[in-house]
């Protein structure tokens, strides 16, 4: 086997000029003196005298300004204070996330009354304590200085009296007339929620309620509705399924219940000594998402071909299990023909114990997959559809049917909440067009965004974190929200609004509360008492009824009669109808478009959430925008270079894109972002990007993520990407280590061979016992699971959170000033058909468009932070001992200390280490030093979010990785209190937390019982760089791949 | 000022000894101590409080033997429908009065010849007023002038020891030289040099001294909204300083007590010794509590009291750690606060003052947390080292208070 060579880039691996040039220096910019004294700032050039002049009065001015009096400082206690609120002591809170694409249950960390953190609720048996990005970042949207203060009409503010009164004479003069009235929302998993929208059609009996998803999966539903007569989602259990195959579903990144998927996939997936077992995991996808980086096997199709793969795999299956075959299916060839075929026989092997999911929103296509899985006696076993799940609920057709009634003139009145079609419906122009014929119009929007600031109604709902509300995300499972801050707003929850306009009194914690009462307090015999067991269950966040299956309260008219249609095609003649449908689309064009979201951005909710947008793409490392990913064999065949901006045309829309190089990009397709392009969501997120909803197209009744037939054109123009992943570089040192499940169960060592000779190598003058500190108090260490670790980037934003690291916005990420403490690195790696690494010389000689096969790359994350080395490097070079170590072998930083010379990032090998360049978070009022983007973050209320424990960075500083301190004292200090030593497990860090794949350990190395030490000693373990002696605190795991070779 | 202060209290304890001395002499049952302990948290004498004022009772009542079942049993009374009874129950807001079967008719009288005699408290400190300048010892104003007049002296004698040179020269018949100008005397090369270099050092030290008290405030004492007296509170009546600052034993903050713990207190307490209603109804504004309906019916203002004690943002200190897992006293660092009318910042809270007590505070090792050291415990043990501080064990480190 050759050596494998491990790329960052595109450009590391071509050895570009301007690249190599780059790599030599560590902060690529120069000083911006230039630029202060320039034109548009001081209208100044600058001179040397000019220089002097402007430092001399800076030094008297600082002088005068030091010697002023100390600012008077108030201190306000509360007048009543609230018994359970101590300053100073955060009060965490059971509560649910569900913004209607995904359900997480949470704990929500509140300090003197404002949450500020997010982390996962482990009593949750649905997301069992799993976060990602998203929910990590959703606190930041409570703060949104974006979110409308109060109802307004058209863009008025008025009173709820008046709004409520205006409101409702409209409604009653439609009610009379006999008027449609029409409810768009998004998925409501709510119970109480549903039974009030029953109530609120049977007041006005011409209501009908729409369920609107951005990102569809109706075609799923139909299937199933088809194939079950359920019209849901089902429970699926990655962690029962041995093989797992995946068509274009990505299910670690976005599809479904992504984070809860991620808890389950990596049950399979770890492996120790003495069980040298996982779970193989093949993925079939035009781009490469993060699903198909952590695949065994990865093989390229086209999402027109998508249908004809998974009849492949269906007619394989057939043969073995004696049934018949769908006839006239052409065979794909190549490597995805090889991969289903091998896939067959070991998902035939494993019946029972395996899983195929395809994230295709073709009804057709999700029958086969039924089909399927019903072969293979998923239903039951790794597939609960006894138990389904309601988080998806979109119904396309019947949106679409509203778009039409709407531009006849036949809705009277309609209410939207939790949507936008008017900037994510694939015929946005037609929605716009039918709302304003429309006679009343209401949004419940938090913003004004494209749609809300269209209708005549604004009356917003509360922020999730405000609110109460309740969730059934799956059958029997039952999950409560409670408010953690008073409405910072004006606003006032949905279910209220209703209530005020049905002329009903109360508030919705009352609806709630007497609908668990009368519904979820019968389901179970451990609480006699009402209030005991509301009390239990607000406490915990969740109820599991012991009742188990209840469908759910059916509150959406059009899905009956849509489904129906819909399924009529395929349940006529069941999988021949299917396959034949499937068989009768045709590709056309040279180029197919998938469509896809983002880890962070999702479909476009979150457009306004600075972290979000500056979390890196978990693949291209690409932030602050969306690009038309290219295969870089095609798009040098065609001329385009990285960063070029072309324009796609279709379905009579085009939008102008930068070009990214993507490696393992299928050759003939091109991947691009939805939920970007948003104009009307606030500071940060408008105008990032372009929107790429109006290219979704309509097939089989409901809408399709890709289409084909798009003209590429190139536009001359030229724009960069805001990339962060050349800003530091490997050399081909072994910095990630990974071997074959076959290798690690022959040798525990495979992979991690050479680190036996490094080791030999350490040697040093100085007696043990300086570096012995057993017995001394706790040495804090870190393990990092490479084979767990599926680069989701959830800890980053945790890492944000908890730390108050700054968001720097799109300039300063491409100049390379990017201030993640925290960054997942992504390496590539070529291979050939069989998945044996080849050099790149093998892959393409000297020319990058003689490349393979694009689907011949493989990926390996690596968690990269400060490694709190014993024998820093950083600690020697500064001149202020600024950064030190501690004796609990933490590498402390000082703020007030560092005088920002940087040579501790120059010395660092690792590359951890972030400067200040701006004053980020507390900004100086010079209107250079706020970056676009990153200025939302200054505003007073988004600075709410600040977590008080963490000081914030003034410019001019180093900071990195502190390891949690602020935990790690905390944790003490409760031990002290509770005169015990510290457990292991009382120190969790930020990113350790919201890791859905556990794939951090944390603790203290002196302990011999902590769970860290006792991983210590494993084979697997390795510390990048370790050659160099610097003798890190955190060791990283081998990844095991389980695949042939 | 010091001593008038030492002399009132002097005057007072006098006073109060005599009172003392004198009831003891008295066997009657004690009518004073009585209405203390029974009465005086919800009746005054002379004011209304939760019940109504008692001067004047006999006057009001239907005759003498109601007053003491009526202490003894007053909802009995009620339900028996007594007429007076029953007036002044829902004069009072329908307020039960707490029952005493224990007190005799004797000590009932006392207590009512006790409240018959009473009269108000004659101000005998006058009002108390910070007069700070008079503690400080000799000002630099003074030393400036010792300095001056120094100078004048040593100039004078000079010019009298010339004098006196010359003159004896004369008189021996030496050749008198020419009588250097007196600036030339005084500002020969040596002594430009030292006074330069005694300049610089002066400079040097005054800048250090000064840059580094920047942003400091030892003895900073500013008048506060409400002018609180720790020494009445924490001094003269003992209360627990974690009674009102209950943040000290959890959190990071000892947090300045919100107005309804004042009340726990104020709402029976209406004046004070110092400034009589003027401070303590600044309380009432503020939680909204009108003493004359004895209702919590205005609007909530809260207090801004001026933070004394103020650390720099990069700084983290915690309560908690010093008060509760530390077990030092509150005054280790605030001072003698229950002497304090006006609180002053007593310490310089400057990075060397907290380092230095780092360096010489003992670990606790019977805390359990400690075990972890085990290994300093044993040289500890084994008189290896001759102490474990808190700096042994990190507590100087940048990270355990800059994070």
């Amino acid at each position: 086997m050759e050596q494998k060579t491990y790329w960052k880039g595109i450009e590391e691996l071509t050895q570009d000029n301007a690249f190599e040039q780059k790599k030599h220096n560590e902060f690529p910019e120069t000083l911006p003196i230039e630029d202060v004294f320039s034109e548009n700032n001081l209208g100044k050039t600058s001179k040397r005298r000019d220089f002097l002049k402007q430092l001399g009065f800076s030094l008297t001015a600082a002088t005068v300004a030091a010697s002023c009096e100390i600012p008077v400082k108030k201190a306000i206690p509360y007048v009543v204070k609230p018994e359970e609120i101590t300053p100073g002591v955060a009060n965490w809170y059971a509560s649910t996330f569900y913004d209607g694409t995904e359900y997480c249950s949470i704990l929500v960390k509140t300090r003197e009354g404002r949450p500020i953190k997010i982390e996962g609720n482990t009593l949750s048996p649905v997301t069992r304590g799993a976060t990602n990005a998203k929910v990590q970042a959703s606190v930041l949207n409570l703060y949104d200085v974006n979110r409308l203060r109060g109802p307004r009409k058209g863009e008025e503010d008025i009173s709820w009296e008046q709004a409520d009164k205006e409101i409702m004479q409209k409604l009653s003069g439609i009610a009379a007339n006999e008027g449609n009235i029409r409810l768009l929302t998004g998925s409501i998993i709510s119970p109480s929620t549903r039974q009030l929208i029953n109530e609120f059609k049977a007041q006005y009996p011409t209501t009908e309620h729409i369920t609107w998803d951005a990102v569809s999966h109706a075609g799923m539903l139909a299937a199933n509705e088809n194939y079950f007569g359920k019209r849901a989602l089902p429970t699926y259990n990655f962690d029962k399924a041995q093989i797992i195959v995946s068509f274009d579903a990505d299910f670690l990144g976005t599809w479904i219940s992504p984070s809860a998927f991620t808890r389950q996939y990596i049950q399979n997936r770890k492996v120790a000594k003495g069980k040298a077992k996982m779970s193989r995991h093949y993925q079939f996808e035009p781009g490469l998402s993060i699903t198909g980086s952590n695949a065994d096997v990865r093989a390229s199709v086209k999402p027109s071909q998508q249908g004809q793969a998974i009849l492949n795999l269906y007619n394989k299956l057939a043969v073995l299990a004696n049934a018949s075959e769908v006839g006239s299916v052409s065979k794909l060839d190549g490597k995805a023909g090889s991969a289903i075929a091998t896939a067959a026989t070991e998902l035939w092997q494993n019946r029972g114990r395996s899983l195929v999911v395809a994230g295709s929103n073709d009804t057709h296509i999700q029958y086969v997959v039924n089909a399927i899985n019903e072969m293979l006696n998923s239903y039951g076993a790794t597939i609960d559809m006894d138990h389904p799940s309601y988080i998806l609920q979109g119904n396309d057709k019947a949106v679409m049917d509203l778009v039409a009634e709407m531009n006849s003139g036949n809705v009277s009145a309609l209410f939207l909440h939790n949507v936008n079609p008017a900037y994510d419906h694939p015929m946005a122009d037609k929605f716009a067009a039918g709302l304003k014929k429309v006679g009343l119009t209401v949004s419940f929007n938090e913003r004004a965004d494209e749609t809300g600031s269209m209708c005549q109604f604004s009356t917003p709902d509360h922020h999730y974190l405000e609110s109460w509300d309740d969730a059934m995300p799956i059958a029997g499972h039952y999950s409560l929200s409670q408010p953690t801050i008073a409405p910072l707003h004006k606003t006032r929850a949905f279910a209220e609004s209703l209530l005020a306009w049905m002329g009903k009194d109360g508030n919705y914690y009352d609806y709630i509360k007497k609908y668990w009462e009368e519904n979820l307090f019968p389901q179970q015999s451990k609480y006699t008492n009402f209030n005991t067991f509301w009390d239990k269950s607000l406490h915990d966040g969740v109820f599991n009824s012991s009742a188990g299956s209840e469908p759910m309260a059916d509150a959406t008219d059009a899905a009956d009669e849509t489904t129906e249609e819909a399924g009529s095609a395929a349940s006529g003649t069941g999988i021949d109808a299917a396959a034949s449908a499937i068989k009768s689309h045709q590709s056309k064009g040279d180029i197919e478009i998938s469509l896809y979201e983002k880890v962070g951005i999702g479909d476009g909710k979150y457009a306004n959430n600075p972290w979000l947008q500056e979390l890196p793409d978990p693949i291209s490392k690409v932030t602050w925008d969306n690009y038309i990913a290219l295969s870089p064999k095609y798009a040098i065949a065609k001329g385009w270079k990285q960063g070029d901006i072309l324009k796609i045309t279709a379905n009579n829309h085009s939008i102008e894109l930068p070009v990214l190089y993507q490696p393992g990009q299928m050759q003939g397709t091109a991947s691009i972002a939805l939920g970007y392009g948003r104009n009307k969501v606030g500071k940060a997120g408008n105008g990032v990007g372009q929107n790429a909803f109006p290219f979704v197209s309509w097939h089989n009744n409901s809408h399709a993520y890709y289409i084909t037939g798009a003209t590429v054109e190139p536009t001359g123009k030229h724009d960069e990407l805001a990339q962060t992943q050349t800003h530091h570089h490997v050399e081909g040192r072994p910095i990630v280590k990974e071997t074959t499940l076959g290798a690690y169960a022959k040798n525990p060592v495979a992979g991690n061979e050479d680190r036996a000779k490094v080791q030999s190598h350490m040697v040093t003058l100085y007696p043990k016992e300086l570096s012995d500190y057993k017995g001394n108090g706790p040495h804090w260490g870190m393990l990092v699971d490479l084979n767990s670790c599926v680069g989701c980037g959830g800890c980053v934003v945790a890492c944000n959170a908890e730390n108050n690291v700054p968001v720097v916005g799109k300039e300063d990420i491409r100049m390379a000033r990017d201030m993640h403490w925290m960054r997942i690195d992504r390496y590539y790696t070529y291979v050939d058909d069989n998945g044996n690494a080849i050099n790149k010389e093998k892959a393409f000689g000297k020319d990058l468009a003689n490349i393979a096969d694009d689907a011949a790359v493989e990926v390996i994350f690596q968690p990269m932070l400060c490694q709190h080395c014993d024998n820093a490097p950083c600690e020697n070079v500064c001149p202020v001992a600024a950064t030190s170590h501690s004796s609990e072998g933490l590498n402390q930083m000082a703020y007030n200390r560092c005088i920002g010379t940087r040579y501790c990032a120059n010395n660092c090998p690792y590359k951890v280490r972030r400067f200040n360049w701006r004053d980020y978070t507390n900004t100086d009022a010079f209107p250079w030093n706020e970056m676009p983007g990153a200025e939302e973050m200054l505003e007073d209320l988004t600075r709410m979010v600040l977590n008080p424990d963490v000081t914030v960075r003034s410019r001019g500083v180093m900071e990195k990785c502190s390891f949690c301190v602020q935990r790690i004292q905390d944790a003490k200090l409760t031990a002290k209190r509770e005169h015990r030593p510290l457990k292991d497990g009382d120190v969790t860090v930020a990113c350790q937390q919201s890791c859905p794949a556990e794939a951090i350990v944390f603790g203290d190395m002196n302990d011999p019982e902590s769970k860290i030490s006792k991983m210590g000693k494993d084979e697997r373990n390795y510390a990048v760089l370790e050659e160099l002696h610097v003798l890190p605190s955190i060791q990283y795991q081998t990844k095991v791949r389980n695949k042939k070779a | 000022m010091r001593i008038r202060a030492l002399n009132t209290t002097c005057l007072v304890l006098a006073l109060l000894s005599f009172s003392f001395l004198s009831i003891q002499a008295n066997a009657q049952p004690d009518g004073k101590k009585l209405f203390k302990q029974n009465c005086a948290s919800c009746h005054k004498p002379d004011k209304v409080l939760t019940g109504p004022a008692l001067q004047g009772w006999a006057d009001r009542v239907p005759d003498n033997p109601w007053i003491y079942d009526w202490v003894r049993n007053s909802q009995k009374m009620i339900q028996d429908g007594d007429v007076y009874g029953n007036q002044i129950y829902k004069e009072y807001n329908n307020t039960e009065m707490t029952a005493f079967p224990q007190l005799t008719d004797e000590e009932i009288d006392a207590i009512m010849l006790y409240v018959d005699n009473w009269t108000p408290p004659v101000d005998e400190q006058g009002p108390v007023t910070g007069d700070a300048e008079a503690e400080a010892g000799a000002s630099p104003t003074l030393l400036l002038f010792i300095l001056l007049a120094l100078i004048v002296l040593s100039l004078i004698l000079t010019r009298i020891v010339n004098a006196l040179d010359r003159v004896v020269k004369e008189k021996m018949g030496e050749p008198v030289p020419e009588p250097l100008p007196m600036h030339k005397q005084i500002l020969n090369a040596k002594v430009k040099v030292a006074a330069v270099i005694v300049l610089i050092v002066l400079a040097g030290y005054k800048t250090f001294d000064f840059t580094s008290k920047l942003g400091r405030q030892e003895g900073y004492a500013p008048e506060q909204p409400i002018a609180f007296s720790h020494k009445i509170h924490a001094g003269i009546n003992k209360i627990d300083c974690q009674y009102c600052h209950s943040g000290a034993w959890k959190s990071r903050n000892a947090v300045i007590p919100s107005p309804n713990v004042c009340m726990n207190c104020h709402r029976a307490i209406p004046e004070g010794p110092n400034t009589g209603t003027s401070e303590i109804s600044k309380i009432y504004a503020a939680v909204g509590w009108n003493p004359e309906t004895q209702k919590y019916d205005g609007e909530q203002k809260p207090i801004e009291w001026i933070k004394i004690h103020n650390l720099p943002d990069h700084v983290y200190f915690s309560h908690a750690q010093h008060v509760n897992a530390g077990g030092l006293e509150c005054q280790e660092c605030h001072g003698p606060i229950e002497e304090m009318d006006v609180v002053r910042q007593h310490s310089p809270l400057s990075m060397g003052w907290c380092v230095n007590c780092h360096r010489d505070t003992d670990v606790q090792f019977d805390n359990a947390y400690y075990s972890t050291y085990e290994k300093l415990h044993e040289q500890l043990k084994n008189k290896e080292i001759k102490s474990v501080t808190a700096e042994s064990i990190g507590a100087t480190e940048c990270q355990r208070c800059h994070y």
